[in-house]
């Protein structure tokens, strides 16, 4: 999520949660223990509070252009992914086969 | 007794796979890991047999190939390499099935793991009991293909299929130079026999046996994962647990070493060759070692400590020291296998978590799995005493005791990879046991140690662990022991053992070196993952530098970015064009593709030529009347042409002689004939 959306709208404010927990989960990353992240995660909080009365579009603009390039820049070459979750050590592991026609041409002949 | 051996591991893996439906899950287990048990103990009657009372065997079953020169049988040799190896291979393989038994437990193909594990005990049982080269590429490719199969063995997973296919192709390029070998081999002695070619190596030119030499270290390089041919073995960790111990401990990538040791009378009358093994071993034990550094994943962490491993291994081999290199695979099967399995124990308790930032204070939940990591970590840090001890610390000796150009690259890089083993080791001990608890709630209240089915062999592995070095170093690699008799071929002018063993006594510093580097790496590494973290947290989130450094280590040195934009694109580009250019090119349009889609075109062609226009059909006689009154006038006209070549000035530009009048002739004909086509 790259580009933010139109501000004020319900949109903007997905979009502002979703940085707020990326920046949460990239620090934790780095950081590995969670008793020193705490002290990062209020700071990051208290970084976002500071700008929360910022109503202006333009202004609110470059703010949010300037987390995304620094969240860029300290990303996690090797994020911490959940085991069950896409990209995972277990995603995709021992599914279920599919019961449903193989081919799209035997999905027509039941028809 | 000998065969039995190898064929015990093959009828487990038959009936586990092709009676899998009708033994059942226990069935199998039970086959599997007896049949095992059974070969363990009669590979322990033959190394006392073959090993310790000096008696080899050579089993010659049946002619196989009798082509002229060519005479291959399937022929089994166990010397005293053979069952060292053995050794390591089937005890390993054997405690490998029993913690596959609780480890795989809730897995629905249970019959299809056992099957793959035993066929792939006895590949490389095949491998190192071949009496001749033949024979030990058939093991070679038997266990290239079971990798294949157990690396994929999560079939629906695409990143297993991907590390599958890397490994596999990575290992066929290797294959594929180690044939060229063979047929060098073969060109070279007009043998496939160990025997045959060994005995006649030092009468053949030193530079065909560098040629044979070359071609042999591809292939061992692919198995072996020594630079450049690695970067198949930690993506190869998408397998289960007790497929990576077996595969990346005691078998697979031991065969590559094996391969290097059992050509040893080749290599001791190749000194260039050796030069470049020593050279790639101690480059890739210290690009694995700093791989390893700052890895996240547990079992990636064990991986790279595996290739550092096997390029110690190397870096023996390339000072000639046979003995010490396979005392190092043997030890290091022990100890990396225990590292594996309890890796493997603390993922299975945990949730299957394999991040080792999301782990942290389970010494106080699995205080054995601990004790066995601690065991498998002291092990191969070369605590004195440990069975690492006695081979890595020895490599390290005679690497400074050469005093070479290699022995003192060898000799600095492993000193310093030691450190970093050293460093990367307790950092995994730290943050999967000893740090703050980092995982959820949820994840720690099921935690549990294993049952003893796990237990136990990780129990057996630490006591090998701890006592094998110990027990078995003297004859191995003792001052004097001829235990490896006519298996080693080491030149008189190689053995530098006494060296090692008095002339660093002048300075003790650099035979402490190795022991006070890894010292330091653990205290670091205790210091900055356990006791004061924020040290190592403010250097990466201040100094942008020291971030890229974390990134540039955790990638791996963008080895396989590089592979991916340079060799992987341009061999695609390569076969597509051979695909559409030579294959579907040149072959198809000479061959019937080309010359039906021509006949097709020539028939429309003269077929658009009915056109039903009167004057288009006068047009046609008119032109075929001036041919054929040319065809019938040309002698007539060519023999004014040739009596004119002789007159100076008239057709004096025309290089022109008798013979020459009739080739010009038919070129004349051949113009006006295509200019007939061309209008048709």
């Amino acid at each position: 999520m790259t580009s933010p959306a139109t501000a004020f709208s319900s949109a903007h404010r997905l979009y502002v949660k979703s940085l707020y927990r990326r920046y949460l989960k990239n620090t934790l990353d780095w950081t590995i223990r969670r008793d020193i992240w705490r002290g990062q995660a209020i700071q990051i909080r208290a970084e976002f509070e500071s700008n929360r009365n910022v109503y202006d579009p333009r202004a609110l603009a470059q703010i949010l252009e300037r987390a995304e390039a620094r969240l860029a820049e300290m990303k996690h070459p090797d994020p911490v992914i959940p085991p069950l979750a896409p990209g995972g050590t277990k995603w995709e592991r021992n599914i279920p086969p599919s019961m449903e026609p193989v081919y799209d041409h035997e999905a027509n002949a039941h028809h | 007794m000998y065969l039995s051996i190898i064929i015990l591991p093959l009828l487990a893996s038959l009936s586990s796979g092709l009676l899998g439906r009708k033994i059942g899950t226990t069935g199998s287990q039970i086959i599997s890991c007896s049949s095992l048990l059974i070969s363990s103990i009669l590979i322990t009657i033959a190394f006392y047999e073959v090993g310790i009372c000096g008696s080899s065997v050579k089993i010659d079953l049946l002619s196989w190939l009798d082509i002229d020169l060519l005479s291959i049988s399937w022929c089994f040799y166990f010397d005293q390499l053979t069952v060292s190896l053995g050794l390591a291979v089937l005890y390993c393989s054997t405690l490998i099935h029993i913690y596959s038994i609780d480890y795989l437990s809730s897995d629905p193909h249970i019959q299809r793991f056992f099957s793959y594990l035993s066929a792939f005990t006895a590949g490389m049982l095949v491998l190192i009991c071949g009496g001749n080269f033949f024979v030990m590429f058939v093991g070679w490719e038997a266990i290239g293909v079971v990798s294949y199969l157990l690396i994929n063995y999560y079939f629906t997973r695409i990143q297993s299929n991907k590390a599958a296919i890397l490994a596999f192709t990575m290992n066929r390029g290797g294959d594929m130079l180690m044939s060229i070998g063979f047929f060098a081999i073969f060109q070279t002695f007009a043998s496939l026999n160990y025997s045959e070619v060994f005995s006649l190596v030092p009468y053949i030119s030193n530079n065909a046996i560098s040629i044979i030499a070359l071609f042999l270290l591809g292939g061992a390089l692919a198995k072996s994962a020594n630079i450049p041919l690695h970067s198949w073995l930690p993506g190869s960790m998408e397998a289960p647990t007790p497929v990576s111990a077996l595969l990346h401990a005691a078998t697979l990538v031991t065969a590559g070493i094996y391969l290097l040791i059992r050509i040893s009378p080749l290599l001791e009358y190749s000194s260039n060759v050796l030069l470049i093994i020593t050279i790639i071993g101690s480059t890739t034990a210290f690009f694995a070692a700093t791989c390893g550094l700052l890895q996240n994943d547990l079992k990636r962490i064990i991986a790279f400590s595996t290739i550092s491993q096997l390029g110690y291994m190397m870096m023996a081999i390339g000072l000639s020291q046979y003995n010490v290199a396979l005392m190092h695979t043997v030890n290091h099967a022990f100890f990396k296998a225990l590292l594996f399995l309890g890796a493997g124990a603390v993922i299975h308790s945990f949730q299957d978590q394999q991040d080792v930032r999301k782990m942290g204070g389970l010494i106080n939940f699995l205080p054995l799995t601990y004790t066995v990591m601690l065991v498998g970590s002291l092990s191969l840090l070369a605590t004195p005493y440990l069975t690492g001890f006695y081979s890595k610390d020895l490599i390290l000796e005679l690497a400074y005791s050469q005093y070479s150009f290699s022995g003192t690259y060898a000799y600095i890089l492993g000193s310093v990879t030691a450190g970093i083993t050293a460093f990367y080791s307790f950092r995994l001990i730290s943050l999967v046991f000893l740090t703050y608890p980092n995982a959820p709630k949820e994840s720690y209240k099921n935690t549990h140690e294993s049952n003893l089915a796990v237990v136990l062999p990780l129990i057996i592995l630490s006591l090998f662990s701890i006592f094998f070095g110990y027990i078995f170093s003297d004859l191995f690699v003792g001052i004097g022991s001829d235990f490896f008799k006519n298996a080693i071929f080491i030149h008189p002018n190689s053995i530098s053992l006494v060296e090692a063993e008095f002339s660093m006594l002048s300075n003790p510093l650099l035979k402490l070196l190795p022991a006070l580097f890894s010292l330091f790496g653990m205290l670091t590494s205790i210091y900055l993952y356990h006791l004061f973290p924020n040290s190592l947290i403010n250097l990466t989130n201040s100094i942008p530098f020291l971030r890229n450094i974390y990134k540039f280590f955790n990638g791996k040195y963008y080895f396989d970015v590089l592979y991916n934009q340079f060799f992987i694109t341009n061999g695609l580009k390569l076969g597509y064009s051979i695909s559409k250019e030579l294959d579907r090119g040149v072959i198809e349009l000479l061959g019937p593709y080309g010359l039906s889609k021509y006949l097709v075109k020539l028939s429309n062609n003269l077929a658009k030529l009915d056109t039903g226009v009167i004057t288009t059909y006068a047009l046609y006689i008119t032109l075929a009347l001036i041919y054929l009154i040319f065809l019938v006038l040309q002698p007539v006209f060519f023999s004014q042409l040739s009596e004119a070549t002789m007159i100076p000035g008239a057709w004096g530009w025309l290089p022109l002689n008798t013979g020459e009048g009739e080739e010009f002739r038919l070129f004349i004909l051949i113009v006006i004939s295509s200019l007939f086509i061309n209008i048709f």
